[in-house]
């Protein structure tokens, strides 16, 4: 991992979904991040296709990472297949869900 | 920046301004109030109930149209276009629907309180024809949606029974006047079951099919026997709508058992332990549904006596759909805030910080509390005690109308969000 990689993971880690608290990491919506060709790339995913919140987060997910990214935009696209699941969620945002 | 792909594009297009749904539920919590009011002026003509003009009738659409109807309306207008990638409406078309039924609502509930024919006839229009506008909306969105094929075929049928429902009432309402109608009760209780199984209920089964798993953070429950029970629970309206109560119930009790089933699934596999004061209500009112359904069969079999009538209305009105809409509502109305605080550039906020969740346990006591109060006091001939439950709804109801204050007072006080870059703020994002 990078340390711009790392970086970004940090900060995906303080973009909170609103309805349930949790960071996008911490409930499971990224499924990939790397870093190619000087930018960074995002492939994530939504609790639900229909989650009217959902392009509010993925804006939060861009301007997260865009201080990261001086010279070209984070790329994030969204991928639904397969679907996300509770499973994907962390032990830690278990946790945190639980209390 | 990748460009947003197919499930989210234009997204926020399709978000209508908070100005027009707002004023929806805003409305729908003063109806509230406005509708235990109205029932405790009422109490005394509540025991022995069975239709017909006056307060209690007034009371009981103070509930339907003020509050079920303005709450299905407005959350229909909002949540079609962004959950099922439907266009959105006209604005202007939106707020005209508003403005008839918050317009018709009282004059209708005054007309039949007094037995008057004017407010009778002015409020009876002016009512079907924001309805009938809101079908117009809501059908033409529908034509274009792509989202859950489920979830549209329950909107559909919904909106036939809103139609067929807003005529049954124009025609009673006549019948207050001509005397047209050969068996006006009749009529008056098919009226009754296309708009609470028809249209509201089959509204509510649709949505609940996104937003109980969002709101529980649970998998989507399985299609094929959603299909089944909408199919049961249309085939059950059609039959009460052709005179065959009993034949009606129990195919609505088949759909009830199903589709609560499946909710119930839906919650054992969530993610989020803690559900809230919400679900309460949304829980009674999934036992309430089947509940009505018994006794309404019961009542067209003839083994319940017809003083239980107003009792069956209070379980199905009261403890069914009045319980889940308040319980969506309470769920909703925090959602939509963020939903809108968002679209204006703001912080995206925790639901949960928006409001005070011990207004929404009073109004959850207060609910709990008044609806036994009033069926005991219907079913023991006691009009006081239907006071006592009335007042103590109208409690809850302040209590909700407090916490939805304190969620709009947040919404504006809201700050920009840190560290957006100028086009995203620019843009609303």
């Amino acid at each position: 991992m990078t340390q711009r990689e790392d970086e970004a993971w940090r900060r995906l880690g303080s973009v909170l979904d609103p309805e349930t608290g949790l960071s996008v990491v911490d409930l499971g919506l990224i499924r990939e991040l790397r870093e190619a060709d000087g930018a960074l790339h995002v492939r994530m995913t939504l609790t639900h296709e229909s989650c009217p919140l959902g392009v509010f987060i993925l804006d939060s997910v861009r301007i997260a990472l865009a201080p990261l990214c001086p010279d070209a935009r984070p790329a994030v696209e969204l991928s639904f297949d397969p679907p996300w699941t509770p499973d994907r969620i962390t032990p830690a945002g278990r946790a945190a869900l639980r209390r | 920046m990748s460009a947003a792909l197919p499930p989210l594009a234009g997204a926020k297009d399709r978000l209508l301004p908070a100005s027009v749904p707002v004023p929806y539920f805003a409305a729908a919590l003063a109806f509230h109030g406005l509708a235990w009011l109205s029932l405790a002026a009422a109490a005394e003509w509540v025991p022995g109930f069975a239709g017909g003009l006056g307060p209690p009738l007034a009371a009981l659409h103070l509930v339907t149209l003020g509050v079920l109807a303005m709450v299905a309306v407005g959350a229909s207008l909002q949540l079609l276009p962004v959950a099922l990638r439907a266009p959105m409406p006209l604005p202007v078309a939106a707020r005209a629907v508003h403005l008839l039924l918050v317009a018709g609502v009282p004059v209708l509930a005054w007309g039949m309180a007094s037995g008057r024919v004017l407010p009778l006839s002015l409020g009876g229009v002016a009512v079907s024809s924001g309805l009938a506008l809101f079908a117009a909306l809501a059908a033409a969105a529908l034509a274009r949606a792509r989202g859950s094929s489920l979830v549209i075929a329950h909107v559909w049928t919904a909106l036939a029974c809103l139609l067929a429902l807003a005529l049954l009432g124009l025609a009673l309402l006549g019948d207050f006047v001509h005397g047209w109608l050969p068996d006006r009760a009749a009529l008056a209780a098919v009226h009754l079951a296309i708009a609470t199984y028809g249209f509201l209920g089959l509204l509510i089964m649709g949505l609940s099919q996104i937003l109980v798993p969002m709101f529980a953070l649970a998998p989507n429950p399985p299609a094929r026997p959603g299909w089944i029970a909408l199919g049961l629970a249309a085939f059950g309206v059609a039959l009460a709508g052709a005179g065959w109560f009993l034949a009606g119930a129990i195919a609505g009790l088949a759909a009830a058992l199903l589709h609560t089933s499946l909710m119930a699934l839906v919650l054992r596999r969530r993610a989020r332990r803690r559900l809230g004061p919400s679900f309460v209500l949304i829980g009674l009112g999934w036992a309430m549904l089947p509940a009505s359904l018994v006794l309404g069969a019961g009542l067209a079999f003839g083994i319940l006596p017809r003083g239980f009538a107003p009792i069956f209305v209070l379980v199905l009105v009261g403890g069914w759909l009045l319980s889940t809409v308040l319980g969506v509502l309470m769920r909703i109305l925090p959602f939509l805030a963020t939903l809108h605080a968002a679209k204006r550039g703001r912080r995206l906020m925790r639901v949960e910080e928006l409001g005070d969740e011990r207004l929404l346990w009073v109004q959850v006591g207060a609910h709990l509390s008044a609806l036994p109060m009033v069926a005991l006091g219907a079913a023991l001939n006691a009009p006081a005690l239907v006071w006592m439950g009335a007042m103590v709804g109208a409690v809850g109801a302040g209590a909700f109308l407090l916490f939805a204050g304190l969620v709009a007072w947040r919404y504006y006080e809201l700050p920009p969000r840190a560290g957006a870059p100028a086009e995203l703020r620019e843009r609303g994002a």
